[in-house]
């Protein structure tokens, strides 16, 4: 709150009056100039629009000469108010939101969000619909740091890493769009499987993926991890304790940067990571540094992950036999009575959730993404609440670069992978 | 013709040519930049505009000439105006005293006609020709910082301010960098410079190959390239001191900064690669001295043009560093350094 008081005082300094009569013809009147603060501070303000803000984030920013004084993050610019729009969709019709949350790997997102609503039915799903969606979703998780790393080297001045990797990004994408049809917005997953099956080669693509995605790693750690100029940039910028870190409510990446071996696929699996072997990585003082080595060695656990999924995608159907809960084939509504009626109840009344409270969390690129549904019984969600994890991180932007100069503000922003429209919901 | 009109005549001709050449140069340099740019990171570039995009920087410049012209409300319009006038006319000016040729002599017919008995493709020289270098480098500064406080921008401001203690922290550096070629050559005139390199190029001297890598840092920094692009940082400071220029206001920041880069190349060449000078055991080989001069430009323009290359390469290939970085390296490490290299040079000379 003291931040507030200093960003009240401004001194409001009128335009000379030459420099007005010289603009009358652009200028509209009262427009004041703020100039400086009055004891030589500046208020600068680092976003909604600026190169670094990727999404369109907030920052006034106090600044003494380079060196930040105090920070005050708005939010709500892409508020699209997902939460209130989740009362009145359906549960399928849901996933569009969920979508537009994490663009970034917003299969994810659709997946989290259709293992809530079966963890709330109380249905399981064919093994091939939950592996396909394993492996989806981390080439997801994959796509997710590629940007995030990807953005921390272009804001930093490093361009050619970040084109390496979307390189292989891009590569990632083919499949997606193969597999779902979409390369942003895939809303693949259902209630109960999968929109429809996976393509005949995708086994092949996938791991033609995991084949050379290696090499673009190690090219990144060469112009990267690896560089002198890059360690001393970030190492030691934005450094966050692990308490502090729980404090806020950091959860993915960010939080196991800062020492805390916190992952949702070990602690709570869901799907089948308890069957799958990968590590998870921990980094020691949460700064920039840490995080971008935490997400590289993710990515690798990921293809992990994928490797061992890959070459066992069992044989079957890609959703579960539940007629009144899994929208049956068009072609066989158009022939059987039973079809014919579970396509009605289903598209005029939705699936019916059975009344209760429910949370259910996943681990998604940049955290613990978790869905509350509130079910009253009827075709769509009485309450539903995102916990969307960029929010958490987002507040405590401020403390974390306090003190620190401008450039580090930007690397500090871009390390914590803060997704707009995930932020705003 | 009094022989003053026939001089006059002569350096207009000289001008003529080198702008035009280093303009041209200037112009293609942006070209190059994104093209190899391009090809460190598995793109193409621009390849649209004629064979392999080589009308790109025509199609630019027209792109320039036809924009619109923004005025940020409340700037300071004249200084804002001078700005990149500055910028242009100190990266024209330095090239007056680069000796781009060796003195050649001219046959009697020409020599009747220009009234000359020497031909070189040099506008003036100065006897203290590097220092005049030096001055007018470090006025190129008065274009970034007037052009970030006319803007009436916060971010523009913010890299004036940057750029000039940059500026400031390196021209020591850079201005001690020469010292130890000084020593050695006992002269302040680049041709003479170029003359004492014929069968030793300074790099290969002990004090010479330390002080070119002082050199080579300091002129990283003092042309604004990537490790030390504070004033322009695009993530950080949108693009700096430019920020609120457009059309060919900006045109001009871009080509001088380019035209910089290339004069920078030169010297570099000048002072620790021996500029036009062949070895002997070359230029005995060659009979012919006509074929001897142009081998020997030749290989100044091919020595610059690795330098030319360098600057794009390591642009594209390393991280910015951070003000407070950036200043801890000019006055902890290469100030001292060049200090020692200066030091290192004194006794070298002094010893032989």
């Amino acid at each position: 709150m003291k931040d507030m008081h200093i960003a009240k005082n401004r001194n409001i300094i009128q335009p000379d009056a030459k420099s007005e009569e010289a603009w009358t013809r652009v200028d509209h009147p009262g427009v004041q100039v703020v100039r400086e603060l009055p004891d030589g501070r500046m208020q600068l303000n680092l976003g909604p629009s600026h190169p670094a803000t990727h999404g369109i984030l907030e920052n006034k920013i106090i600044v003494n000469g380079e060196t930040i004084e105090s920070a005050e993050p708005n939010i709500g610019y892409v508020h699209r108010t997902f939460e209130k729009l989740g009362e009145h969709y359906g549960y399928n019709q849901f996933l569009v939101c969920t979508d537009r949350m994490n663009y970034v790997s917003s299969a994810m997102n659709n997946i989290g969000w259709v293992l809530a609503v079966e963890s709330m039915l109380g249905i399981e799903v064919p093994a091939k619909a939950t592996v396909v969606r394993m492996i989806i979703a981390e080439l997801s998780r994959i796509i997710d740091h590629i940007v995030s790393m990807g953005i921390l080297g272009v804001d930093l001045g490093a361009f050619a890493s970040f084109l390496f990797m979307f390189h292989e990004r891009e590569e990632i994408y083919q499949v997606l769009e193969k597999t779902t049809g979409a390369r942003l917005t895939t809303t693949f997953a259902r209630v109960g499987g999968l929109e429809h099956d996976v393509y005949p080669e995708f086994v092949a693509d996938v791991k033609k993926i995991v084949k050379e995605m290696p090499k673009i790693l190690k090219w990144n750690d060469k112009l990267l991890t690896k560089s002198r100029i890059f360690y001393e940039r970030t190492k030691n910028i934005s450094k966050i304790s692990a308490d502090r870190a729980l404090e806020y409510g950091f959860s993915g990446p960010n939080l196991r940067a800062a020492g805390v071996p916190h992952d949702v696929r070990t602690e709570n699996p869901y799907m089948f990571y308890d069957q799958v072997d990968f590590d998870v990585p921990v980094g020691e003082n949460g700064s920039v540094y840490d995080r971008f080595l935490v997400r590289i060695e993710e990515m690798r656990q990921s293809l992990r992950i994928i490797e061992q999924l890959v070459n066992h995608i069992p044989e079957g159907p890609h959703h579960a036999e539940l007629p009144h809960i899994y929208l049956p084939k068009k072609e066989n509504v158009y022939k059987s009575m039973e079809d014919l009626i579970y396509h009605f109840k289903i598209i005029m009344h939705g699936i019916e959730v059975p009344p209760g409270e429910h949370y259910f969390a996943t681990e998604v690129a940049n955290g613990e993404l978790g869905y509350t549904i509130i079910s009253r019984g009827k075709r769509s969600p009485w309450r539903v609440s995102m916990r969307r994890p960029s929010i958490w991180y987002y507040q405590a932007f401020p403390e974390l670069v306090k003190g620190d100069m401008i450039a580090d503000a930007i690397a500090t922003m871009s390390s914590m992978n803060i997704i707009a429209g995930e932020l705003d919901g | 013709m009094a022989w003053y009109q026939t001089e006059i005549f002569w350096v207009i001709v000289k001008v003529a040519v080198i702008l035009f050449v280093m303009l041209t140069g200037g112009a293609y340099y942006t070209l190059a930049e994104r093209r190899w740019a391009a090809f460190f990171q598995m793109r193409l570039g621009p390849n649209r505009a004629g064979f392999w995009g080589l009308f790109q920087p025509l199609a630019d410049g027209i792109k320039f000439i036809l924009k619109m012209e923004t005025f940020p409300r409340n700037a300071d319009l004249f200084l804002f105006m001078l700005a990149p006038a500055i910028s242009t006319v100190t990266s024209l000016m330095l090239w007056g005293a680069i000796p781009f040729t060796p003195l050649i002599e001219l046959s009697e017919a020409a020599q009747k006609n220009t009234g000359s008995e020497f031909f070189i493709l040099q506008v003036s020289n100065p006897n203290a020709g590097i220092l005049y270098m030096f001055a007018i480098s470090s006025l190129a500064v008065y274009g970034i910082l007037l052009a970030g406080w006319s803007s009436n921008n916060k971010y523009s401001l913010l890299a004036s301010v940057r750029s000039t203690a940059q500026m400031i922290s390196y021209e020591l550096s850079l201005g001690l960098s020469i010292i130890p070629i000084i020593l050695m050559t006992g002269s302040l005139d680049l041709y003479t410079i170029i003359e004492t390199q014929k069968n030793n190029w300074f790099l290969f001297t002990l004090p010479g190959f330390l002080a070119f890598w002082v050199f080579l840092v300091s002129i990283f920094a003092e042309s604004n390239r990537m490790p030390f692009d504070l004033a322009e940082a695009e993530s950080e400071l949108i693009v700096g001191y430019h920020t609120e220029y457009g059309g060919f206001k900006f045109a001009f920041f871009m080509i001088s900064e380019y035209m910089n880069l290339i004069t920078l190349s030169l010297l570099t060449t000048i002072l620790f690669l021996g500029g036009w000078t062949l070895p002997d055991f070359i230029s005995s080989a060659i009979s012919n001295v006509g074929l001897q001069h142009a081998a020997g430009i030749g290989l100044f323009l091919l020595k610059a043009f690795i330098f030319v290359f360098l600057f794009v390469w390591v642009r594209w290939s390393v991280p910015r560093f951070r003000y407070d970085q950036l200043m801890d390296i000019g006055w902890k490490v290469m100030l001292p350094a060049s200090l020692m290299v200066v030091f290192i040079a004194g006794i070298y000379v002094y010893l032989k």
